[in-house]
């Protein structure tokens, strides 16, 4: 079938289109009066609900950093595990934004993007959460510990914690929509994010290249 | 502009441009229901987003955008489901005689059956194309290069040749 072949089709699609199709203007009225109720309240108040929720987190760990009873093994961990969950608030922020920043009378790749990248960026959070776990490891030790215990219980607590480290940065790097075509990265984002979310880090994906070929 | 003139203006958009809402929705959905829904969400969001339109562009191109906007978005979500809308029970732009008969209908119905079955963007660019918009234009709505635009179109007509010529052997 050639081009002119196609577009004189789809002139006469237009022509029976003209002729047949029939604009319902009660309901036009109707959908009219929607537009000044607010329907997505309860969509920002969640919003709000998880940012006061990490900022109420993010209070706790600041409290046990500031009153750990003068164990500074205890009170470091703590404190990093605070500054991670900061980052991590700080994230979901940025996702708030992204949100706002969508403006759906944009270019449609662009807009496409920005929703997927708002679908995506929750995975960051998660990202960032994982850097804390070796803290979690750490958050033990004390003094009368690091005094006593002999050089085996080091070995074995140190390779432990220093296999744990680099698992989890290795996770940080990889568990990108960047790298959601490696099957492994894939199964873990289903695992904790469901399939939604790697099917909008692969459309993410899709339109970075789609945006790149000519 | 009062809020009545308003109301007859878009009233009047709509009514000019109820053919490429019905065509946008019948290219992003196979269910009848699920066209009717997309349907009032289009004209949903072009009305909601209708006074902030400050003529920087085309009519046609912000028009454009905003339904396939939210024709994609649509499109991508896995539920049937409208969280901003309540369903109606009638459809806003409805067909009123749908006889398919002759041969010209059946390869009509070939053609969209192709079309359906490109990706998301490639689908809203045969539509342009199909509707005779420009390059410059096309380029605006999907916001890539003309040189782009002119290339994944070229590689869509081909698509399209292969698989009308696939079908007739």
């Amino acid at each position: 079938m050639e081009e002119l072949d196609i577009k004189q089709l789809w002139h006469a699609y237009d022509l029976k289109l003209e002729q047949s199709l029939q604009l319902n203007q009660q309901i036009m009225r109707g959908l009219e009066t929607q537009k000044a109720e607010d329907n997505i309240g309860a969509f920002k108040r969640n919003q709000i609900a998880g940012l006061v929720l990490g900022i109420l987190w993010i209070g706790v760990l600041v409290f046990f950093t500031l009153h750990a009873g003068g164990n500074l093994y205890f009170a470091c961990s703590i404190g990093i595990i605070a500054v991670f969950n900061i980052f991590a608030v700080a994230a979901y922020v940025r996702h708030l934004a992204l949100i706002a920043g969508i403006n759906i009378t944009d270019s449609i790749t662009d807009t496409q993007q920005k929703l997927a990248a708002v679908q995506t960026s929750l995975s960051n959070v998660s990202r960032i959460m994982i850097l804390q776990t070796p803290l979690w490891f750490t958050l033990w030790y004390n003094q009368s510990m690091i005094d006593g215990a002999g050089v085996w219980f080091w070995v074995i607590n140190l390779s432990v914690v220093a296999i744990v480290i680099i698992l989890t940065i290795y996770l940080f790097q990889k568990l990108s929509y960047k790298n959601i075509h490696i099957k492994w990265v894939k199964a873990f984002n289903e695992s904790y994010g469901g399939k939604k979310l790697t099917k909008a880090m692969e459309f993410l994906k899709d339109i970075e290249e789609y945006k790149r070929e000519s | 502009m009062n809020t009545l003139k308003l109301d007859e203006l878009f009233l009047s958009v709509i009514e000019q441009n109820k053919g490429i809402i019905y065509k946008i929705a019948n290219s992003f959905k196979k269910d009848e229901d699920d066209k009717k829904d997309l349907i009032q969400e289009i004209i949903l969001q072009l009305w909601r987003s209708f006074d902030s339109y400050d003529e920087k562009s085309k009519f046609s191109t912000w028009m454009y955008r905003v339904a396939l906007n939210v024709a994609i978005a649509s499109y991508r979500k896995e539920k049937k489901h409208n969280e901003i809308i309540a369903p109606m029970p009638e459809s806003i732009i409805a067909i009123a005689d749908e006889n398919i008969s002759t041969e010209q209908e059946h390869v009509l119905n070939l053609l969209q059956k192709f079309i359906s079955e490109l990706k998301e963007f490639d689908r809203a660019l045969m539509l342009l194309y199909l509707e005779e918009r420009s390059g410059k234009e096309m380029a605006e709505i999907l916001g890539l290069s003309e040189t782009n635009i002119r290339t994944k179109i070229n590689r869509i007509k081909e698509q399209l040749k292969q698989k009308f010529s696939n079908f007739n052997k």
